[in-house]
């Protein structure tokens, strides 16, 4: 008799032969599969990767992305295709696509989130999105799933990357390979569900206050040009940091942003306006907003592997993982390095023990467990299912 | 920066989001959106009693709207079910706007309730709201407004250009309509086809505002005759009316009879024919024209030229097709009434005929009749009636042309050749040919030389044989109408008849005379044996009672009464038998003629008798004996059966005629049908070739006329 839920993942170095197929070969351990969730680097030919994959696994759902590097058991990879499924009469699961999501982010993310299936004999539920990282606000497509779904459900993600090119970004759904779209599945379980999220960056200092934002953008702090503050914040004159040393230092040097509860939520500037001293981030820094410069080093982070993966764990009540979905900010890949990237699974997978998992680093972070606001950087979002 | 500036700070970043909203709704759903964002919280909401303006937190769909109106009526602050979390803090915040709306943040968890800079915020974001959403709703409202006032405008605009179009339409219509009702008008009153054709060239020119219009018919034969031609300054156009002009293979008629269709076309250079060589000429650009069909025949076509660049108004075809139908319905008119009156002049001729021949009139006049009639129908140029002889030859019997009956031709003519009368005496069925050809003398001859071309004939059967017939000549073929040798043949029935009746009536005359001299004679034998034989053998015996009376002796007184008694019997038996032989065949008529004999039955009869005999002589003996026996028949009547008072008789001859009047003052209604007598008296005339009128108006009294032909 095949378990009520099971997961599984499988993996396979994409330059080999049919490794779409082989990699989900690996993941389907039983007949049952309900969704295939599918993470790989950009490729040449992702139709035809889709295509070996939907060859082994037929008409089961299927949502997945691009990324900046996959996230699996044996470790972390590129250039490979790692597939998660999930699977028995325990999941109940619907998946959605809301491509041309550029034209109204918000209505992409509403039409994405009516996918959740609401069987009573499930009672757990959450919706797993994957955007795609190039989107100008990712905020508006989660705030148009909130409206869908309400507090009551919670959500989690990534968004789509493309190895840090930053040119175009994909996203799957059943035999589609698309860009510029809101993919989602919504999973119901008859098992308990578990979220945790952790960047592992300290405050500098005193908090500051944005007194001037736009769209993506910090102008000023505390009334003063907000990449001025930004240099005299970290002790550096403006006159030592040029323009080629300003990205090693951002990526170590994120904003957070206070919140009522938990960890800061972290924004990461991502460049510098030499000319007007402002400074872009991934997302929208409210005027308002309190922030602080984060600083932190590879144990800091190493550690926030460790409690978000508990956290996620804890969540269950004390029973037993059956998996664990991974989105990890490709800015703490950089601050890790190859190594720790190399310890983070390491570390991943003792918190895991026998659960496989899967996961991808990206371009932001998605996970709604309290309160609206729910778009990270330098974040990981660790989902457990039980 | 101290803390007291994040305060402003943060209300300037909401208070820019939401004035950013394009609509009053926008503005509060982003309200809702950015205040729970900065505080943290799962629920927040802008409601007013009953009424949700925006929420989030809940699933689409599920907002509670009671609890929340609870929780606006309810004042400041309560708790909140927030999904998910279960009951939770939340704060409620009037608002200015929307009247009786609150602004409500609910954060899960047990410490959820805002802190007192939070409450202060969403004081402040609360008025924010209020001021955005009034703004927005005036600009909503004024947007809402300007839009309806520009959709409106652009309505009136529309319904205006609409109107105008309709107008322009309708007057365009009403020009159509009174066009067509005067064209139609004159259909109905049936004017001549060339009034109507006149006047709906000119309607559709003038309606179309082109510069020519023209009517013309296909003649079958790669022309169309122009049926009339209108032009916009009443110049003359150079083209022949009712004759036949080229078809040009291209031209606009071409086309139309081609196609069966409406045409249009631009007239230039390249299109061949007369009719649009002269339009070229006339410097006409494009024209129009549309089929007249009468039944499934294109007609002819009716077309409309202008000289204007630009081209003819569209919907052209349509008006002139309004116009078609009527030319159609005109035309057919016309055809329908020419083959009515054809009829009817047919019916006419026949029954003038048959008239005649019922009269009984002798046959010649019969065929002079037929021979007039027949041509004119058929509007022939000669017509003859021929009777066929036993040698081969023919016999003219009548013949007429156009100056009436025609007595130039030959009497005797022969068969030999083609001709129509000798196809005829062959087939003993009709005949038609076009183009003579015989030796001289013969009928082929004799027509070609007329300049007859065409004709066609019946055969005139009598009693099952072939008597002759009539044959009409035309001078071209296209003369001669459809069905001739039908037409004929009707005429040769009659004729037939005649020649038929005429030959029983004068059989049945003689058969009449025959019986009646038999009767006279036998009538006159009778008297005469009477008068000479009985009659005188009583008068002797009486002469001898007589003197058997004188001889008896004296004493006997017995004898001699009863002599006396036999001889007044013998008297009275010779008076009865004189009566009777005067009955049979008075001899006072063979011996003293119809006067006295006429005289002496007026005496005799128990009517006042005023006889008039003029100073009359002796008359044949038949008429004598019919005319006797004719007032002695209406005398009896008059007594015995008209209760008259008086009759008059009255006698005269006249032009070898005896003329006899007889006139009662009785009852009238006398009917030859029922009594003898007056049949009696129709056959001795009619034996006699005489003629008898008899009138009897009920209580009028009687009149007899008889006309008696002394030629006997």
């Amino acid at each position: 008799m095949p378990p009520d839920r099971w997961f599984a993942v499988g993996l396979a170095d994409a330059s080999e032969d049919n490794a779409g197929q082989r990699a989900a070969h690996a993941a389907l351990s039983h007949d049952d599969a309900k969704l295939l969730i599918v993470f790989c680097s950009v490729s040449d030919d992702l139709p035809a990767l889709i295509g070996q994959v939907r060859s082994r696994s037929g008409s089961v759902p299927l949502i997945g992305c691009t990324t900046a590097g996959e996230i699996a058991p044996k470790g972390p990879r590129d250039g490979s295709i790692v597939v998660a499924a999930l699977g028995g009469d325990g999941f109940a699961v619907g998946t959605a696509a809301a491509a041309g999501a550029s034209e109204d982010l918000r209505a992409a993310g509403a039409r994405a989130a009516r996918c959740l299936p609401s069987p009573a004999s499930h009672p757990h539920q959450v919706l797993l999105l994957l955007t795609d990282g190039l989107a100008t606000d990712q905020e508006e497509i989660v705030r148009g799933a909130y409206s869908v779904l309400g507090a009551g459900v919670p959500m989690v993600g990534g968004c789509a990357a493309d190895g840090l090119k930053m040119t175009k970004t994909f996203q799957f759904h059943g035999d589609r390979v698309l860009t510029d779209s809101v993919v989602a599945a919504g999973i119901a379980s008859t098992g308990p569900i578990g979220i945790g999220v952790r960047h592992g960056w300290r405050p500098m200092g005193e908090p500051m206050l944005v007194t001037a934002s736009g769209p993506n953008q910090v102008v000023t702090l505390d009334g003063r040009p907000a990449l001025d503050v930004f240099f005299e914040r970290l002790g550096a004159g403006a006159e030592q940091i040029g323009p080629d040393d300003f990205p090693g230092l951002a990526l170590m040097h994120p904003f957070g942003l206070s919140r009522h509860s938990g960890e800061e939520q972290v924004r990461f500037i991502t460049s510098a306006d030499f000319t007007t001293r402002s400074l872009s981030c991934t997302a929208r820094v409210p005027q308002g907003s309190l922030v602080w410069l984060m600083e932190g080093d590879a144990g800091g982070v190493l550690d926030a592997t460790d409690a978000a993966s508990n956290a996620s764990l804890a969540a269950l009540g004390g029973v037993p993982p059956l998996g664990m979905l991974a989105f990890d900010c490709v800015a703490r890949r950089g601050a890790l390095g190859d190594r720790g990237i190399e310890q983070e699974i390491g570390r991943i997978a003792a918190v895991a023990g026998e659960a496989p998992f899967a996961g991808f680093y990206s371009y932001g972070e998605i996970a709604r467990t309290h309160g609206m606001r729910s778009l990270y950087n330098h974040t990981l979002v660790v989902l457990s299912v039980a | 920066m101290p803390p007291s500036a994040w305060f402003p700070q943060q209300l300037v970043g909401f208070l820019e989001a939401v004035w950013s909203a394009p609509t009053e709704t926008a503005a509060a759903r982003m309200a809702i959106e950015r205040a729970a964002e900065a505080m943290d919280a799962e629920v927040a909401a802008i409601v007013s009693a009953g009424h949700l303006f925006a929420a989030v937190g809940y699933p689409e769909g599920g907002v509670p709207l009671a609890e929340l109106s609870l929780l606006v009526a309810g004042g400041q602050a309560g708790q909140l079910t927030v999904p998910g979390a279960g009951p939770s803090r939340a704060a409620c915040v009037p608002m200015h706007y929307p009247p009786g709306a609150a602004f409500i943040v609910a954060r899960a968890g047990p410490e959820g309730g805002l802190l007192h800079d939070e409450a202060s915020l969403l004081q402040g974001m609360a008025r924010v709201t209020s001021m955005a959403m009034r703004t927005q709703r005036l600009l909503d409202d004024e947007r809402a407004a300007r839009e309806e006032s520009d959709r409106q405008a652009a309505e009136n605009a529309r319904l205006l250009t609409e109107l105008t179009q309709r107008q322009e339409q309708l007057t365009e219509l009403a020009g159509v309509q009174a066009a067509l009702r005067r064209v139609a008008t004159l259909v109905a009153a049936q004017a001549a086809p060339a009034r109507i054709f006149a006047a709906v060239a000119e309607e559709v020119g003038l309606l179309l505002r082109g510069d020519v219009s023209g009517i013309s018919t296909f003649d079958g034969e790669g022309s169309q005759i122009l049926m009339a031609v209108w032009s916009r300054t009443g110049a003359h156009i150079p083209l022949p009316i009712d004759s036949p002009v080229t078809l040009g293979p291209d031209s606009l008629a071409a086309r139309v009879l081609r196609s069966g269709r409406p045409v249009r076309l631009d007239i230039d250079g390249g299109v061949s024919g007369q009719v649009p060589t002269i339009y070229t000429e006339l410097g006409l650009h494009s024209a129009v024209g549309a089929p007249i069909l009468v039944g499934r025949r294109t007609w002819g076509v009716i077309s409309v030229a202008s000289s204007r660049p630009e081209p003819l108004p569209a919907g052209a075809e349509q008006r002139l097709a309004d116009f078609t139908e009527l030319l159609t319905t005109a035309i057919s008119n016309a055809q329908a009434r020419r083959e009515v009156t054809r009829l009817a002049d047919e019916q006419a001729a026949l029954r003038r005929v048959a008239t005649l021949v019922a009269t009984g009139v002798p046959p010649d006049e019969v065929f002079d009749a037929v021979i007039i009639e027949m041509r004119l129908l058929l509007d022939a140029a000669i017509a003859t009636l021929l009777r066929y002889e036993a040698d081969g030859t023919v016999t003219v019997v009548a013949a007429s042309s156009e100056r009436g009956l025609e007595t130039s031709l030959p009497e005797r003519l022969t068969l030999e050749g083609v001709s129509v009368a000798a196809a005829v005496r062959s087939s003993g069925r009709t005949a038609r040919i076009d183009g003579f050809d015989g030796p001289p003398g013969s009928i082929a001859a004799t027509y070609r030389a007329l300049g007859m071309h065409s004709a066609a004939g019946a055969p005139i059967i009598v009693e099952g044989s072939l008597w002759g017939s009539i044959v009409a000549h035309w001078r071209d073929r296209q003369s001669v109408p459809a069905d001739s040798e039908g037409r004929i043949a009707q005429f040769t029935q009659l004729v037939a008849t005649a020649i038929s009746n005429a030959a029983s009536r004068a059989q049945l005359a003689a058969s009449r005379a025959r019986i009646v001299a038999t009767a006279d004679e036998t009538r006159r034998r009778i008297e005469r044996n009477l008068h000479d034989g009985i009659q005188q053998r009583l008068v002797t015996l009486t002469l001898e009672l007589r003197g058997l009376q004188d001889a008896v002796p004296p004493g006997d007184d017995g004898l001699p009464v009863s002599l006396a008694h036999a001889g007044d019997e013998l008297v009275s038996i010779l008076d009865e038998l004189r009566e009777i032989s005067r009955g049979v065949h008075p001899a006072v008529l063979s011996q003293g003629g119809l006067g006295p004999a006429l005289r002496s039955l007026a005496r005799r009869t128990s009517l006042p008798v005023v006889l008039d005999t003029g100073e009359i002589e002796r008359l044949p003996q038949p008429v004598e004996a019919a005319a006797y026996y004719v007032v002695s028949e209406a005398l009896t009547n008059a007594a015995k059966h008209a209760n008259a008072t008086g009759v008059q008789v009255q006698l005269s001859v006249k032009d070898s005629w005896l003329h006899l009047s007889i006139r009662d003052d009785g009852d009238g209604g006398a009917d030859p049908a029922h009594g003898t007598g007056i049949i009696g008296l129709i056959d001795r005339v009619d034996a006699l070739g005489g003629k008898l009128r008899l009138r009897s108006p009920a209580g009028r009294g009687t009149s007899l006329a008889i006309g008696l032909p002394l030629d006997q």
